[in-house]
């Protein structure tokens, strides 16, 4: 499995690199009100309206900031029987791939229960990277507040 | 190489500041990581000193530039250009559509079939070890000349260099190969849909009939052939 990896609060993480679709620079986004503080806001991806999600707030604790080297990972959001979505994700020093293969060593995921998004632990080329489960990354209240249905969209 | 000497130095530390500017390839070159990485760009301390130059913060007006520019929707994919490979036989200039390209190669030794009258089919050439028919492209476009052997010479700007095309093209029966020798091959050119121009009506050459379209191509007009008439043409001269 081949992994995008990028830090948040200096430390290395990865998602799987067949979930991205393609790593922008930061963009400002709008702010929702009333979203968990790990909701940047909504953006503009070439025409659609894309939540922003940020991993600084998710992973640590408190937002990425705007520097030169803040990336925004559009990855796709699997809905079930729906065509897949996109959302952002903030990170920084998006700038390394690597693979599961060359892992020295790993540790299972813990389980906690508020984190389920929390992957295994690997350690890669002398880097200690954490996977994160991309599909675990929104609860599922705001996953369905943030895609709605089609049908419930307001018109 | 350059991998393992980066994974055994990976802990070089940065000297100095800015040290490609003092003992590396910017300074005087007595670094001894230098023995390793050869150039400074190899080097970790540099990579790492582009790493910080890039954690500082965004200059006003940068994040909302991209804003614009990823506001945009996505252009379109451009399908409307075609890849050629454009060519020169006798004094025409022609080209063909890539999907129906296997190869160019040098030309070869081209053995002829005995009982076989026909002008336009030079011989048999072996290709990769298999026999394929070798069609003379200037008796089917009915233009004067015929296939030059390679002389040995490098091609110069006036004569060239003749090469054989391998082409190719999927049947019901399977793939249909054939080898034709050219003059002279200028390369694979992109040719926008919108540049091509249709052939003259009043133009009646068998050249004519197997081309689909003209473009201009460096002050040139070359007939851009149209795979499916030049195959059935083709198979048409050798049938008959």
């Amino acid at each position: 499995m081949q992994l995008l990896t990028f830090t948040v609060a200096g430390q290395t993480y990865a998602i799987e690199s067949r979930r991205v679709v393609e790593v922008l620079p930061l963009v400002p986004a709008r702010p929702i009100p009333h979203t968990p503080a790990y909701i940047r806001g909504i953006f503009t991806y070439r025409g659609r309206l894309v939540p922003l999600l940020d991993l600084g707030q998710r992973l640590a604790t408190g937002p990425l900031a705007e520097r030169l080297s803040t990336r925004v990972i559009v990855v796709e959001w699997l809905l079930a029987g729906r065509d897949p979505r996109q959302l952002g994700l903030v990170a920084e020093n998006v700038i390394s791939i690597c693979s599961t293969e060359d892992a020295e060593a790993s540790l299972p995921s813990l389980d906690f229960h508020d984190t389920p998004f929390l992957g295994n632990i690997l350690r890669i080329g002398g880097r200690t990277i954490q996977l994160i489960a991309v599909e675990q990354l929104l609860p599922s209240d705001i996953s369905t507040g943030l895609f709605p249905e089609p049908a419930a969209k307001a018109p | 190489m350059i991998d393992k000497a980066r994974r055994e130095v990976a802990v070089v530390h940065a000297p100095m500041a800015e040290c490609w500017r003092i003992i590396g390839v910017a300074g005087d070159r007595s670094c001894p990581e230098l023995q390793a990485f050869v150039h400074c760009r190899n080097c970790p301390v540099l990579a790492e000193a582009a790493r910080t130059f890039f954690d500082r913060a965004a200059p006003e007006g940068y994040l909302e530039s991209w804003r614009v520019i990823l506001e945009e929707p996505a252009a379109a994919t451009e399908a409307s250009d075609t890849s050629v490979l454009v060519f020169r036989v006798d004094r025409e200039w022609l080209a063909l559509p890539t999907a129906a390209l296997v190869e160019v190669t040098p030309t070869r030794a081209v053995h002829t079939v005995p009982h076989r009258s026909s002008a336009a089919l030079a011989g048999l050439v072996n290709i990769r070890g298999q026999l394929q028919l070798c069609m003379s492209l200037h008796k089917v476009l009915g233009l004067p000349g015929g296939p030059r052997a390679d002389d040995g010479s490098d091609g110069t700007a006036e004569a060239g260099t003749p090469r054989l095309i391998v082409m190719e093209r999927e049947t019901p029966h399977g793939a249909e190969r054939w080898v034709v020798g050219v003059d002279e091959v200028a390369g694979v050119h992109r040719v926008g849909t919108t540049d091509l121009r249709p052939v003259p009506s009043t133009v009646s050459q068998a050249a004519a009939r197997c081309s689909s379209a003209l473009f201009a191509w460096q002050e040139r007009t070359v007939a851009l052939l149209d795979e499916v008439r030049l195959f059935e043409t083709l198979n048409g001269t050798v049938s008959a």
